[in-house]
């Protein structure tokens, strides 16, 4: 054990400033220490800023010794006690750890308490994530610079005479003087501990310095605030770090997840509203069943309640409302007494003796449960007073006058209660029945609807007889395949003010220069608006208005479409050429995303002849060149936000 | 239990916490809807409410459109939006029952608001009109959106995916494989699948994509349970966020503890402390530096956890070690 250790690998303390907080014996320290202080940035800087091989001037260099010297140790085993009580004691319960990862998840798991630095460290030296352990895991680079500092600082002949006290003024140091073959005498009286400083790395500790490009690695590669101080080489940025998570490093960072089925269209009738129905027989039974005759006041409610009641076995979905349509306030007025009364709830399944399952008994959620509160209901039975007739009025104050009569108040529920079964069976056969009917009418309102739609291009077009834009709308419409009205359920933005530019991104921002017009069009604000909507009423809402306006019956994947255009900075210009490429080769069912990739990388596909040369380019003159370019497209970080960003711009506030 | 990484937000509200929200790009920002029928937004940096606004009835839910705009609803069965720069406030719509869930759709910058009276709306931000109603098996519980799709948690433990792309129908209809009443969904910020959380102290991974080697990989874990006196007390999980860049996740119970779990490693990674109260809502911040802790007792148990009438959210700043798949 009582090896001589190699003057240069004598231990020391990879964490600075260690000696500042327990030098205290001499005391020239209080100068020495605001000196320090104000150098500490400057010298760190050097010592991490990368250039690291220039050396700072000489006075400083003796500074960084002092300080960067970083305490050395008789040996090993006293560097880690030191370390163990300065730096990787537990601030909480003092309990002394061994490294700076093993400090961190003490606390994490004991103190659920994050601790983000080693404590008494500078900075820059601070990562709790690196592993050091004695001078095991020490980066190398620090290593080698700890190296060159102590010699150059200290080249054997004392270069100045106040650079003494300060470089000897750390204890064990002070006893050594700068002999550096000295014996430490002390060294070997601990156990246990090789006072090698090349001891083999204990098992789970970092590799020895010098062996691996990383040597200290903590588990984390990431480690982003100590990135610029870390000496070692490429690190992957923090938010990626090599490994970690490879089933999703191959995923695109955008729209499709690789699901298999995500671009196939599921099996599905052919009318949206009868696919509804169809799906979920009992959310339609309920719809179906909506005339329930109970509870007059309280249609919407009651409908939903009383056909859920026929299904199965019901769980009033809001038993405040439920009860009140029934007739009977209860509930409002008293919830225990709802609760015991009420047979038609669901609950919870029990686990067993030896769990418990925090949660009320009735199965459903702690929010609709809670909404049942009293303090809850005011405003509700306030409104539905004045909004339904008086009679409801009348149902509440009696009841109020009832619940002092609980079991009265219960009989009758249960009375009505059993009436209302009765009624829900009947309903329930009734219900088969009307779902077929149910999808026959949504068929048959789709038609209707489309028809509308259609009757509306037309009107619009009679109405707005105008240069290229407005040839342009009947014939897209006309591309358009009937059902594909029916097949698309309108989906969003039933308008969207798409081409002028001034419109996208509200009304007064700047805009550019109008160049380039169509003769037909005298200038920008000319330039009516052009709607793209999924939705008649409104188309006629607008035309109303009298406004000059252009529309363009547009669905769901032509919306998904601009979206992921605008997204990619694609010009207005080439968007609206899309589009109408799109109405012409009505390849609507395709997913949006192909296409709008065929688009892109096979331009030509754009150009096919299906319009006249002059349509076109009356079209894209209509649109002021250079729209693309516009800083409200630049900024814009996703899918059409132009007018979201200044709503108050937007034609709905004006 | 302060400490330099967590602080409580200063003049919380009333009543019981319902939802936080962070901002889409700061840390600043934070939304946080409550029973007392408010919404307020509260600048973290600088721990001042910021704004407030009210509803007539207890506000559920509450989502970021984008900086500048919030949309909220409840029991009042209304979906209100509210413009922060010019304090007004529009009324977009209504659901027939209280609205539950309100979520912001990126893809297609739509808002999706899904309500008790088993309809999930499609929004369209720029005009206070609805643009569609899809129907549901069953009131709705939860919602999230998962890139292109939404997920739809109803009672009766019913799973809807809906394609936004194609809403002329379903995309996928599932039975949750938690056998209890669904509490929450997340989707993955990755958009491969979502978690679902029960009452009963489980939270399922899920897979959207329905090839056999992809549902392989679905399971589900119990959590947030605490043995007392030899009864395993199992306590709802109320609150999932997910971290966007790792794709790891918090959950938060109603025993009052949050856990930061892997879901692809199976691993959890760290738990806060308790909190006095169950915890109601969480969010992370954009870019997972944060995490807003809504604290409250929701009516889950008999007796009230350390007093009732607690409410607080808490602000947590989570490092890597707490977040980061190891």
């Amino acid at each position: 054990m009582g090896r001589k250790k190699k003057k240069q690998s004598r231990p020391w303390c990879w964490y600075p400033f260690c000696f500042l907080e327990d030098c205290d014996d001499n005391d020239e320290d209080d100068l020495q220490r605001s000196l320090l202080r104000n150098h500490i940035s400057l010298l760190a800087d050097n010592l991490y800023s990368g250039c690291r091989s220039s050396p700072p001037p000489q006075e400083e260099a003796r500074r960084t010794d002092t300080v960067y010297c970083n305490r050395e140790f008789e040996d090993e085993k006293i560097l880690i006690q030191h370390q163990k009580a300065k730096h990787f004691k537990c601030h909480i319960c003092h309990k002394k750890l061994y490294t700076g990862p093993g400090l961190s998840i003490h606390c994490m798991q004991v103190h659920k308490e994050a601790i983000d630095k080693v404590p008494n460290s500078l900075p820059n030296r601070s990562n709790i994530e690196i592993e050091i352990y004695g001078m095991e895991g020490i980066p190398p680079n620090d290593a080698k610079e700890h190296e060159r500092q102590r010699n150059g600082g200290r080249p054997g002949s004392p270069s100045s005479g106040e650079d003494e006290p300060v470089q000897k003024k750390p204890k064990p140091e002070g006893l050594l003087g700068s002999a550096p073959g000295a014996m430490p005498g002390m060294a070997t009286g601990l156990p246990g501990m090789p006072p090698q400083p090349g001891m083999p790395p204990l098992p789970g500790m970092a590799p020895h310095p010098g062996m691996a490009p990383h040597p200290g690695m903590p588990p984390h590669p990431g480690m982003p605030p100590m990135h610029p101080m870390m000496p070692m080489g490429h690190v992957g940025p923090p938010f990626m770090g090599p490994g970690m998570m490879p089933g999703m490093s191959g995923m695109p960072s955008g729209m499709q997840p690789p699901v298999s089925g995500a671009s196939i269209p599921p099996a599905r009738p052919l009318f949206p509203s009868a696919a509804a129905a169809a799906v979920s027989t009992a959310a339609s039974t309920a719809s179906v069943t909506g005339s329930a005759p109970l509870g007059t006041d309280f249609k919407p409610i009651t409908s939903v309640a009383s056909g859920g009641g026929s299904i199965g076995p019901i769980k009033p979905t809001f038993p405040a409302y439920s009860s009140a349509g029934d007739s009977i306030c209860a509930t409002a007025i008293g919830n225990s007494l709802a609760n015991s009364g009420d047979q038609k709830v669901t609950l919870i399944a029990t686990t067993g003796a030896a769990s418990k399952i925090i949660h009320p008994p009735e199965d459903l959620s702690l929010e609709e449960i809670r909404a049942r509160l009293p303090k809850y209901q005011r405003r509700q039975i306030d409104e539905s007073g004045r909004s339904a007739q008086s009679e409801a009025v009348v149902t509440v104050s009696q009841h109020q006058q009832a619940a002092a009569l609980q079991q009265a108040a219960v009989q009758q529920q249960q009375a009505v209660q059993q009436q209302q079964q009765q009624q829900q069976v009947q309903q329930q056969q009734q219900a088969a029945a009307n779902v077929a009917a149910a999808a026959f009418q949504a068929d048959q309102q789709q038609r209707q609807q489309q028809a509308a739609a259609l009757n509306a291009l037309q009107q619009q077009q009679q109405r707005f007889p105008r240069p290229p834009q407005a040839v342009m709308v009947p014939a897209s419409a006309a591309a358009m395949p009937v059902s594909s009205v029916a097949l698309m359920a309108p989906l969003m933005r039933p308008t969207m003010t798409l081409a002028a530019p001034a419109l996208i991104h509200g009304g007064n921002m700047m805009r550019p220069p109008p160049m380039g017009l169509p003769p037909g069009v005298r200038k920008i604000d000319d330039v009516r608006e052009i709607v793209y909507t999924t939705d008649s009423r409104r188309q006629k809402e607008r035309m109303r208005g009298g406004k000059n306006v252009m529309i363009i019956q547009i669905e769901t994947i032509e919306i998904k479409i601009l979206d992921r255009m605008i997204r990619h900075r694609i010009s207005t210009t080439q968007r609206l050429v899309v589009l109408v490429r799109l109405y012409v080769l009505t390849v609507r069912l395709q997913g949006a995303r192909s296409l709008l990739d065929e688009c892109r990388m096979n331009p030509v596909w754009l150009l096919k002849p299906c319009f006249t040369i002059q349509a076109l380019q009356g079209m894209i003159g209509a649109l002021p060149p250079g729209a693309a370019m516009h800083p409200a497209f630049a900024a814009a970080p996703m899918g059409f936000p132009g007018p979201m960003l200044t709503p108050m711009m937007h034609p709905r506030f004006r | 239990m302060e400490s330099r990484t967590e602080f409580k937000i200063k003049s919380p509200p009333t009543d019981a916490i319902s939802a936080v929200e962070f901002g889409p790009n700061s840390t600043q920002f934070l939304l946080v809807s409550s029973w007392d029928s408010t919404v307020r937004l509260y600048d973290i940096h600088a721990n001042t409410m910021r704004l407030k606004y009210n509803h007539d009835l207890p506000v559920l839910d509450v989502a970021f459109q984008d900086a500048v705009h919030a949309y909220s609803g409840g029991l009042g069965n209304t979906l209100k939006m509210y413009d922060i720069n010019s304090n007004t406030e529009t009324i977009m719509g209504t659901h027939d029952k209280p609205i539950r869930k309100i979520e912001h759709c990126t893809a297609v910058n739509a808002i999706l608001t899904g309500g008790w009276d088993a309809a999930v709306k499609l929004w369209d931000p720029r005009s206070p009109t609805c643009v569609g109603s899809y129907l549901q098996p069953d009131v709705v519980l939860a919602l999230s959106v998962c890139g292109d799709k939404f997920v739809v948690g109803t009672a009766k433990r019913k799973v809807c995916i809906w394609d936004l792309r194609n809403m002329a129908g379903m995309f996928q209809r599932r039975e949750s494989s938690l056998k209890y009443q669904t509490r929450c969904i997340k989707g993955f910020p990755n958009e491969q699948g979502y978690v679902l959380s029960s009452i009963e102290g489980r939270v399922a991974v899920e897979y959207l994509d329905t090839m056999p080697e992809a549902q392989k990989k679905k399971y589900a874990f119990k959590c947030h349970r605490i043995k007392e006196n030899n009864v395993e007390h199992i306590y709802p999980v109320n609150a999932i966020s997910f971290h966007s860049a790792y794709n790891t996740f918090a959950t938060g119970g109603s025993d009052g503890y949050v856990n930061i779990w892997d879901g692809f490693n199976k691993k959890r990674l760290c738990q806060f402390h308790r909190y006095n109260a169950g915890v109601a809502a969480l969010s992370f911040s954009h870019d997972g530096s944060v995490l807003a802790i809504g604290v409250s007792y929701l009516n889950e148990a008999e007796i009230p956890p350390g007093g009732s009438d607690e409410r607080e959210i808490y602000i947590r700043y989570v490092n890597d070690q707490e977040t980061k798949p190891k």
